[in-house]
């Protein structure tokens, strides 16, 4: 068997941390090589890996059984090969070391079976430890640059009477109006260090064009063949409007606002930037809301992609000048819906 | 002769190689230290080429090493069983330059650059003891394991091999019984040496040559691909290669060293020169005949002697780089016990353990109804088989994937399921489990070659290591591919005893030298002996370096003078 255990601390709230790592499929986008990651229920999940190593680059699917959630302290998983005789687990487990910071611990192992289990020990040993150490300082920055701005609450779990709780829910009833409430529990992800050729930068910035010209006319069908399905917008700043919003909220915002903003947003593209796995945008909106009041603000998005889909957009935008023109309006809209 | 000379050149070396496996960086290293200058432009984004792909044997009759354990051998005995091997087909100029320069480039890289090598025990030449001149062991060396880590920024820029376990030197997988015997191996040997980077065979052996090209400071430079050779109206002066997509013209003020391997990843190379239709490869896709559309350019003569093509298959989900699958060579499983390699009719068409046999009986033409009477082709095995031994990377008792193999429960089930003659199959499985019986094959011989019975048998089985029946369900059949020869090839340029090519007029052409797998295998003919090509990248880059530095070798006149030639 080889075992390899690892500490850190993450700048974050213990319950925070836990909202990250509670989700399979997150765990599934940090490990480098992780093609995909299908959630068969709860407590399992399919993963598709890729991992290079002597010369060839093999497929290995990973059954991956997570035997008890006991968030925040501790998850216990175990997962086995489809494939090769090698099973193996691990457990996290965090604990409380201040107000804005969280002590993890990762123990995972891996153990070779069958008549050739040295064999598979041997080929795994130099593999393990790298990938545990690339794994866990992947979780660490995902994790603190997922909480580095107040989370934007989830309509499910907020329970207050916030108005952004209002908007959330009223953002959701609509997506679920208009789509159904359709969503593939399958996620893609990629090793974030691959596809940063040219060719890549060019494809991603035809993405990003479309998404916005997307935005900008209110087509979230659209918009939503652009985004992965784990991808989140973080509208940068601390007002009303700052915050994350994920693929659900994302598209139910773009097909909701032709009723805030029935001209659409009218995007006029001032630059685009495209680097390795990054598209930055900077554009001017051009609209006029339903009563009539002109909207025009500026934006700058960072977008972030990975195999060929949009993960996350930093959004920089006059959020004084949104929640001046918009606000009001979300808040008349939110009010002459019906609880459900 | 054509003139291309450019309005500036953005590189400059006395000697410029083309490829960085064995042949391109011998060359580089032997002309730096005879003075020239020198720089190495690698196509892909990894050192070593296809050296460093390979079971990195090197067979040299005469060597040194043999002679220090006592074991009688001489270059001249080497020329002879190579010359009598060749059947007529090779140059014996050419067979004696490379048999008397093979054992001195040895020598040389191992004084100069810290090359350290080792004869192989008990591995014996192909046609021992059928031939005379063949030798029981003491012609193959391999590499001691490479401390992979003092290649610094170039460890991982440096190839490894996807085919070959590098982990383990040939004695030690001997000791433990062999390739079939994986299960016996020492893996703790295998784990440190993984955990260390530590690399044997191919991977191990290029590494030395890499590591010698870096300690000269001879510039290496990767993702530079050559589209055409520069030539000055009378000579080849440089190239014009590119890179990021921008053209980069090197001048090269001795030569050109072109060692880019065969053209087996051209299909249309692989069918018109080398007979070989829509095969496999096991090679890197940048094996492409650059070589011929290089010095073609230049008038160089194209000659090809009779070669065979292999065979391999492909294990679900092993890519060779992205996007390419990986293709693995059959050649160590088919002459395994409880396996027999059959064709449409069920019917055996050769000795499974010796690859020469089968390879040849593979591509044979029935004139009557014009086709290939033993292709396609299936390797059948049973359940003893799969328990005991590895099948390409599937290892003992690892399940047959169904997209690799065939499984049933008996074999005319599985005759049935591949569509193969099943009473054929049915006879043939009968009367070889017989001959397992006495331990002899009067139909093919299996089991009568020692190298065969070390590298494709189990040598622990007695009395014959390539036999076993075929008694245990479930049964499998794996259909082949035809593969090309891993680099080993047909056709190549043809090149003088100092490596320059040769035109069609039968003279050098000034300023182009070919080394490796590029070269034409007038120096072996119709032969082909596994350890023969790592030994030609090497000859090949010290003649070349040598002659292009201005110090050519004058051991080729001296040996014929010396036999009255």
């Amino acid at each position: 068997m080889i075992e390899a255990e690892k500490s850190f601390v993450i700048g974050a709230p213990i319950d925070s941390v836990w909202d990250y790592v509670r989700d399979i499929g997150k765990w599934a986008s940090l490990l480098p090589g992780c093609r995909e990651c299908a959630i068969i229920d709860e407590h399992n999940s399919r993963w598709t890996i890729k991992v290079g190593a002597g010369g060839l680059v093999k497929t290995v699917n990973v059954l991956v059984c997570v035997e008890k959630w006991d968030g925040p302290e501790r998850v216990n998983f175990t997962y086995k090969l489809e494939s090769e005789p090698v099973v193996g687990g691990g457990c996290y487990i965090a604990s409380k070391a201040g107000p804005q910071a969280t002590d993890v611990r990762l123990q995972l192992r891996v153990e070779g079976s069958g008549p050739m289990a040295p064999m598979w020990e041997a080929v795994c040993k130099p593999l393990f430890n790298p990938l545990a150490g690339a794994f866990t300082e992947k979780l660490k920055t995902e994790i603190e640059q997922y909480v580095g701005v107040p989370a934007l609450p989830d309509a499910d779990n907020s329970g207050s009477g916030s108005v952004m709780a209002v908007v959330v829910r009223w953002l959701r009833k609509l997506w679920l109006a208009v789509a159904g409430g359709n969503q593939s529990q399958s996620l893609r992800s990629q090793e974030l260090l691959a596809n940063k050729d040219k060719v890549m930068s060019e494809q991603n910035k035809q993405v990003v064009l479309k998404f916005i010209n997307a935005m900008g006319s209110s087509d979230g069908a659209t918009a939503a063949t652009c985004l992965a399905q784990d991808a989140f917008t973080l509208a940068k700043g601390f007002g009303k409007f700052a915050g994350i919003r994920r693929y659900d909220t994302i598209v139910g915002t773009i097909d909701a606002f032709k009723q805030l903003v029935p001209t659409g947003l009218r995007p006029d593209i001032k630059s685009v930037t495209a680097e390795s796995d990054r598209v930055v945008v900077e554009f001017e909106g051009n609209a006029t809301t339903c009563d009539g009041k002109p909207y025009n603000n500026q934006y700058c998005m960072v977008f972030t992609l990975a195999d060929g889909k949009i993960k996350q957009v930093n959004e920089y935008f006059c959020t004084i000048l949104a929640e001046d023109v918009l606000w009001p309006l979300i808040e008349k809209m939110a009010d002459a819906i019906p609880q459900s | 002769m054509i003139r291309n000379l450019p309005a500036k050149w953005d590189l400059e070396a006395d000697v410029v190689s083309i490829g960085s496996g064995g042949g391109g960086l011998c060359a580089a290293i032997t002309a730096h230290d005879n003075g020239a200058s020198a720089v190495v432009l690698e196509r892909s984004d990894q050192v070593g080429g296809v050296t460093a792909y390979s079971m990195g044997e090197v067979w040299i009759p005469g060597n040194h090493h043999a002679a220090a354990l006592g074991i009688k051998d001489s270059a001249e005995s080497g020329y002879r069983y190579i010359k009598g091997l060749s059947m007529g087909y090779g140059h014996d100029t050419a067979m004696l330059n490379q048999a008397v320069h093979a054992p001195v480039a040895l020598k040389y890289f191992e004084d100069r650059i810290g090359l350290k090598m080792c004869a192989i025990r008990k591995l014996p030449d192909y046609y021992y003891p059928h031939v005379e001149d063949s030798l029981a062991e003491g012609r193959y060396l391999e590499a001691l394991p490479f401390p992979a880590a003092t290649l610094g920024e170039w460890q991982f820029k440096t190839r490894v091999s996807p085919h070959v376990p590098y982990s383990m030197t040939h004695d030690e997988i001997f000791d433990n019984g062999g390739l079939a015997n994986m299960i016996n191996w020492d893996f703790s040997v295998m784990s440190e040496r993984l955990s260390k980077d530590e690399r044997c065979a191919g991977p191990g052996l290029a590494a030395y040559f890499v590591k010698g090209v870096l300690d000269r400071k001879i510039p290496l430079l990767t993702g530079v691909n050559a589209e055409e050779l520069v030539v000055d109206g009378s000579r080849v002066v440089g190239l014009r290669a590119t890179r990021d997509g921008k053209d980069f013209f090197v001048k090269a003020n001795r030569g050109v060293v072109i060692a880019v391997s065969s053209y087996e990843r051209n299909p249309d190379f692989a069918k018109t020169l080398g007979h070989q239709l829509n095969p496999v490869s096991m090679v890197m896709p940048g094996i492409d005949g650059a070589h011929l559309r290089l010095a073609g350019q230049a008038g160089a003569r194209v000659a090809r002697v009779p070669d065979v093509s292999m065979l391999g298959f492909h294990v679900p989900g092993e890519e060779q780089e992205e996007g390419v699958p990986l293709w693995r060579g059959a050649l160590p499983f088919l002459g395994l016990p409880h396996t027999v390699l059959v064709n449409r009719a069920g019917k055996r068409f050769s000795n499974e353990a010796f690859y020469r046999s089968v390879y040849f009986a593979l591509d044979i033409i029935d004139g009557a109804t014009q086709t290939h009477p033993n292709f396609p082709c299936w390797a059948v095995f049973d359940s003893q088989a799969r328990e005991k031994y590895p099948f390409g990377s599937l290892m003992p008792g690892q399940e047959m994937p169904e997209e690799l193999g065939t499984t049933a429960d008996s074999i005319e089930a599985l005759a049935d399921k591949i569509g193969v003659d099943v009473h054929g199959l049915a006879a043939t499985v009968a009367a070889f489990n017989g001959y397992c019986e006495t331990g002899d094959d009067p139909e093919f011989k299996r089991g009568t070659f020692p190298w065969g019975a070390l590298m494709c048998g189990d040598p622990t089985r007695k009395p014959n290591a390539n036999l076993g029946p075929l008694l245990k369900p479930p049964f499998y059949a794996v259909q082949l591919h035809r593969m090309a020869g891993g680099g080993i090839c047909a056709a190549g340029v043809v090149a003088d005893h100092h490596c320059r090519a040769i035109g069609w007029d039968n003279k050098p052409i000034e300023g182009l030298y070919v080394a490796g797998n590029s070269v034409a295998r007038l120096d072996n003919g119709a032969l082909m002996q596994s350890g023969i090509t790592n030994a030609r990248g090497m000859t090949h880059g010290y003649l070349a370096g040598r002659h292009a530095a201005g110090n050519p070798s004058d051991l080729l006149q001296k040996e014929m003078d010396r036999l009255g030639l």
